[in-house]
């Protein structure tokens, strides 16, 4: 039997028999219960009757004795004892009904006995009340000792024994209701017996129960539990099955346990092979990943083929394998044995093999295994010190990438290949597939590389070929130019030189019979004499003998004199040439007025005494005690002037009249009262070689040659020389000379630049490049520079003053900008400004600021502009070239790095 | 390969084989497509048919021999070029060569000169020039000539002002240079001191010194490989250790044998360092 069956049988048995008694038990205590109710009811309601009876016959009574006391007869004590009467009569019917119907009467069997009492009460009454009728009748009748005497004895006696009957009715009452309670306790014990024997049966029952059902209960639970004990902890197989009879849960629990234990041994078994599979899985993806590693980093494929064959072939459980790669460098179409592993010289493995060609040649070209598992006789041997012995298995697989085979791996072994080799081997040559794959990338692309890095090479030298080939032509090309451009300067030149030669010839052929002449007499003979004159003169002079007079020594001192000035005129006249082609060197210096006046004196006094003409230097007050000029050109032009005043006077005076013009110039004069020139003979007179009468010479002498070279000098010193003259009246010839400290003029001459010394403004350091300034004034330099415009931007006039002067000695035009804005204004309105000179601090707009302004504009964005800086950080210079300007120059300017930075930028 | 290429393979040979038997210069390592450009230009120059009678003028004619070898020389350069070279050579190498108590900067294939003096320029900032010498080599003498005399065309110096802007110049420029005569622009004559210009063949010639620095830039080019091998085997040879060397914007010293000796100090202005 189940155990809840049991379960359920005994605490439902239990339960029935509770029910039961407990229901018998409580069907009792409510009969007594309402019996007990009405018993108690009808006993109050009888007493009160019996009350109310026992009340009506007092009145009655109390009424009566009044009527017989008093004697008082009336109609009204008749009815009213009527009244009472008549209630008495009802409660006693009432009372008799009540006895009756009573349930304690049921309960009491015989109800005679009450019924009894109550008829007798009844016919008491019936007495009292004719009794009380004869006593009103008497009373009415006014007789009342009769009334009284009825109601004295004879009601007395009927009132006793009416309260007699009452008192017995009452009792019988109390009597009959107390043997109904002792009926009531009776049935009360037999309930409580009832309780006691219900307890008790049903501890009994419960025990008896309660023992059974534990008992069979813990001798199945043992059972269970020695079986479950003999299951050893982690034991997975062969486990003990349980047995149990019967047919209740304990037998369910041991068929699943049974059940349960059969699980586990299955499970046991599938997570054995699990774990093998697991093992061979794990070795394999150890063996990939290592061969993987093996091949990483590596970039050839001898390398790479040594690494893997000699890893692969142990692992496989190999004895001998060789490693073919597809041939990339070579033929592809061949297959090369890169490495082997147990190779013996010679022996196992061919070097090449084709596609197709043998059993790797199939292997290869159909790209799949081929497995010999019987291994013919006379085939590879694999041996080792002791001897060798054929393979029991050859394997020989391809490796793939993409589809194709890239390279074919042969193994033997003494064994079989097992299936975990063989996947082994799959999986490990997919890798390797993929790293020759790399290899050959990497190789390629390290061909590609290497050639495009020559290709570069390549390039860059042919660019510089073409570099330099283009400079040969560019140098060619300028070559040509320059040399069409001379060719035509030259045509040109000739053509000009050409008209002036046309032009000329008339004059030409006028002076060249005195060019002749001239130069006839200017011959070497001429020279020689001279000197011995000279020699002789000086001789003379020096009076060794003591036998010549002082005046015979003056005059010899005199011939001495005149015959240098002769030497020295000839040697002016050698330089005529040199004037007119520009190469007289001019050598400024001071010349106080006064030594001029004592010269002039000294020269030309003792002349003019011998000829009777009076000599006159007049200076006037204004004029400076010196002058900047060359003294000796000066000298020259006036001994000119005053020797031909004196030669062509014959009486009279000859005055040197020296006075200012202005701040600048200065006047000198020879005035003469001579025979004076001709008008139309005026213009011929500085012509070399002329007089103005070609007879002249033969009267007065002398070459013709003084004007023209005075005049020459003149213009060497940045003076001219006027004439005044007329006919027989004499002549004034003036000498302007510049008086000036600076000399302005702009001197075509190379040496005439040179000589000049500039003050040099604060902003101009001083240069101490004499040579190199003549340098610069190159032909092809000066071009570079000449009408070149050039705009100065600086607040400070001393600075543009300063440049100004530097630049326009050079012929560049100079304009000025006293701020960024005014100079771009100024730039818009010459838009052919060639360069720009920029202070960097300027009120206003800054240097960078302007810079930067202009170089907005697309038109300036080549424009030279060069920033000038204050000598400082590096960094105020990096702001220039990143503001835009093209260079920078540190102040004070050195005017050689000036010209220079100015050349090159112009330079195109 | 035609019978035509084949023949002009052969006669270039010959030529060169000539050339180097009589005269000792050696172009038979040069870059061949190089060569073949250069023997076409002057046999174009010349107006001749064939490399052999290139090879009867130069074998037979006085002094063409001279023309014949400035072919080889292509004199391509100007001042701070590659001026990102010359700013990395300031900032990166200049505060290691501030260390040495004297520094050795050869200059091989130096050409007229402009970079060796860019070289003096920049070092004369860094304050190192007075205890540096250059050894400025080439393999003619004439350009060696030209480099000597420091002078340079005018309308050049815009662009050298400029590339001595971009290479981190500290002055200005215009305080090396004066203009003297014919559109020329002489360097300070200060900058010439401390350099000695000297005939070198990298082809024939071996190590001079022991340098700190050498520079060699865009001569490789002109090179096989063959020869760029021997050529850097010379100039590792000629490094101290830890010493640089600068090659031209398109060398480098991959792909050959030296790269493991040289860290790549800055690679893409081709400065290397040696380290092995």
């Amino acid at each position: 039997m189940k155990i809840s069956r049991k379960l359920y049988l005994g605490f439902g048995s239990l339960l029935i028999v509770m029910t039961i008694f407990m229901a018998v038990q409580a069907v009792l205590l409510d009969r007594i219960h309402d019996d007990t109710k009405k018993i108690v009811n009808d006993r109050v309601r009888i007493l009160r009757l019996l009350n109310k009876i026992q009340n009506d016959l007092n009145s009655s009574e109390a009424i009566l004795t009044e009527l017989v006391v008093g004697g008082k007869y009336n109609e009204g004590v008749r009815s009213e004892l009527d009244k009472i009467s008549f209630e008495v009569a009802t409660t006693f019917d009432s009372l008799q009904r009540l006895a009756v119907t009573s349930d304690v009467e049921a309960l009491v069997s015989n109800i005679s006995e009450v019924d009894d009492i109550i008829t007798r009460s009844r016919l008491m009454n019936k007495k009292y009340v004719e009794l009380q009728e004869k006593i009103l009748e008497q009373s009415a009748a006014g007789n009342n000792a009769e009334a009284s005497y009825l109601f004295f004895h004879e009601g007395k006696n009927l009132r006793m024994e009416m309260i007699q009957i009452m008192a017995e009715t009452r009792e019988l009452y109390e009597k009959r209701t107390n043997a109904v309670y002792s009926s009531f306790e009776q049935t009360i014990l037999k309930s409580n017996q009832l309780i006691y024997v219900t307890v008790i049966s049903s501890f009994i029952i419960g025990l008896a129960f309660v023992y059974w059902f534990v008992g069979n209960f813990n001798k199945s639970l043992k059972q269970l539990i020695g079986a479950l004990n003999g299951i050893a902890y982690g034991q997975k197989d062969n486990l003990p099955r349980l047995e149990v009879k019967g047919n209740n849960e304990f037998k369910e629990i041991a068929d699943a346990v049974n059940e349960m234990a059969a699980a586990i041994e299955e499970q046991a078994k599938t997570e054995k092979q699990f774990l093998q599979t697991m093992e061979d899985q794990n070795w394999l993806n150890l063996a990939v990943a290592e061969i993987s590693v093996l091949s990483q980093g590596v970039q050839n494929f001898d390398t790479m083929s040594s690494l893997l064959i000699n890893k692969i072939t142990p692992m496989a459980g190999a004895s001998y394998g060789a490693f073919y790669i597809r041939d990339f460098l070579g033929d592809p179409q061949c297959f090369k044995k890169y490495a082997a592993y147990a190779d013996t010289a010679g022996e196992p493995g061919v070097e090449r093999i084709k596609v197709g060609e043998g059993l790797i040649g199939q292997c290869i070209s159909e790209n799949k295994t081929i497995i010999l598992p019987e291994v013919p006789e006379n085939y590879i041997k694999i041996s080792s010190g002791l001897g060798h012995t054929l393979p029991a298995s050859i394997i020989i697989m391809p490796i793939e990438f993409e589809g194709q085979a890239v390279g074919a791996i042969e193994l033997a072994t003494l064994d079989q290949f097992t299936e975990l080799h063989m996947t082994l081997l799959q999986q490990v040559l997919a890798n390797i597939g993929i790293v020759i794959h790399g290899i050959k990338s990497h190789l390629t692309i390290q061909g590609l590389l290497e050639e495009s890095k020559a290709l570069t090479e390549e390039l860059q030298s042919q660019a510089e070929e073409l570099q330099s080939q283009q400079e040969e032509l560019r140098s060619m090309n300028e070559e040509l130019q320059e040399q069409n451009r001379c060719s035509e300067e030259r045509a040109e030149e000739l053509e000009k030189i050409k008209t002036t030669l046309e032009e000329k010839t008339r004059q030409l052929t006028l002076t060249s019979k005195y060019k002749s002449e001239f130069l006839a007499n200017m011959s070497h003979e001429l020279r020689t004499p001279l000197n011995s004159l000279l020699i002789l003169a000086q001789l003379l002079k020096e009076n060794p003998d003591g036998n010549l007079d002082d005046k015979q020594v003056e005059y010899a001192g005199a011939m001495y004199s005149s015959g240098n000035d002769l030497l020295g005129l000839i040697n002016t006249i050698l330089d005529l040439s040199k004037i007119e082609s520009g190469k007289m060197n001019v050598e400024m210096g001071e010349l106080f007025m006064d030594e001029l006046e004592t010269f002039i004196r000294s020269q030309f006094s003792a002349v003019a005494e011998q000829k009777g003409i009076k000599l006159d230097v007049r200076l006037d007050e204004n004029i400076p005690t010196a002058i900047y000029t060359d003294e000796q050109k000066l000298k020259q032009i006036l001994n000119n002037l005053l020797s031909n005043a004196i030669k062509f006077t014959e009486y009279g005076s000859v005055i040197l009249d020296i006075k200012s013009v202005d701040d600048q110039t200065l006047a000198m004069s020879v005035i003469d009262t001579g025979i004076g020139i001709s008008r139309d003979k005026v213009h011929l007179i500085f012509e070399s070689f002329s007089q103005a009468d070609g007879t002249t010479s033969r009267k007065y002498g002398g070459t013709g040659l003084g004007l023209s070279i005075s005049k020459e000098l003149a213009q060497l010193l940045g003076g001219h020389i006027e004439v005044e003259t007329a006919e027989g009246e004499g002549s004034t010839f003036t000498l302007y000379l510049p008086i000036g400290d600076l000399i302005e003029q702009d001197f075509s001459s190379e040496e005439e630049a040179a000589c000049g010394s500039y003050e040099m403004p604060s902003l101009i350091q001083p240069v101490e490049a004499k040579e190199v300034h003549g340098e610069i004034m190159q032909d092809g330099d000066k071009e570079l520079l000449d009408g070149k415009k050039i705009l100065i931007v600086d607040d400070d006039m001393r600075n543009v003053f300063a440049l100004t002067t530097v630049l326009e000695r050079h012929n560049m035009i100079v304009l000025f900008a006293e701020n960024g804005r005014e100079s771009i204004e100024i730039l818009e309105e010459n838009p052919d400004i060639d360069l720009i000179l920029m202070d960097i601090m300027m009120p206003e707009m800054d240097g960078y600021e302007t810079i930067g302004c202009i170089r907005q504009m697309p038109e300036y964005k080549q424009l030279p502009i060069i920033a000038v800086t204050a000598k400082a950080m590096k960094g105020d210079r990096q702001k220039c070239i990143d503001a835009g300007a093209s260079d920078y120059i540190s102040k004070p300017i050195n005017i050689e790095q000036l010209y220079s930075l100015i050349l090159v930028w112009l330079c195109k | 390969m035609t019978y035509d290429e084949d023949l002009e393979k052969l006669e270039i040979e010959l030529l060169l084989n000539g050339v180097y038997r009589q005269y000792g210069f050696d172009f038979r390592d040069y870059s061949y497509s190089f060569l073949c450009r250069r023997i076409a230009n002057r046999m174009q120059a010349e107006n001749l048919k064939s490399i052999s009678g290139l090879q009867e003028k130069v074998l037979h004619e006085p002094g063409f021999i001279n023309r014949f070898i400035s072919d080889f020389s292509i004199n391509v350069t100007e001042m701070f070029r590659d001026p990102e070279f010359f700013l990395a050579f300031r900032e990166r190498v200049v505060p290691v060569l501030r260390e040495y108590p004297f520094i050795r900067i050869w200059h091989a294939g130096c050409s007229t000169g402009e970079e060796v003096y860019s070289m003096a320029i920049l070092l004369h900032e860094e304050g190192l020039y007075q205890k540096t010498r250059i050894y400025a080599t080439d393999l003619q003498e004439n350009i060696l000539e030209k480099a000597k005399k420091a002078v340079f065309a005018l309308e050049k110096m815009k662009v050298y002002t400029k590339n001595y802007h971009a290479a981190g110049g500290t002055q200005a420029f215009s305080e090396y240079y004066m203009v003297s005569n014919d559109k020329k622009v002489a360097l300070a004559p200060y900058l010439s001191e401390n350099i000695v210009f000297a005939p070198h063949n990298l082809v024939t010639d071996q190590s001079i010194n022991e340098f700190h620095v050498v520079i060699c830039r865009n001569v490789l080019i002109y090179f096989n490989n063959f020869l760029q091998e021997r050529v850097l085997n010379l100039f590792h040879d000629s490094l101290h250790y830890g010493g640089f060397l600068g090659l031209g914007a398109k060398e480098d010293i991959k792909f050959t044998a030296w790269n493991k000796f040289y860290d790549r100090f800055a690679p893409d202005e081709k400065i290397f360092r040696k380290i092995l």
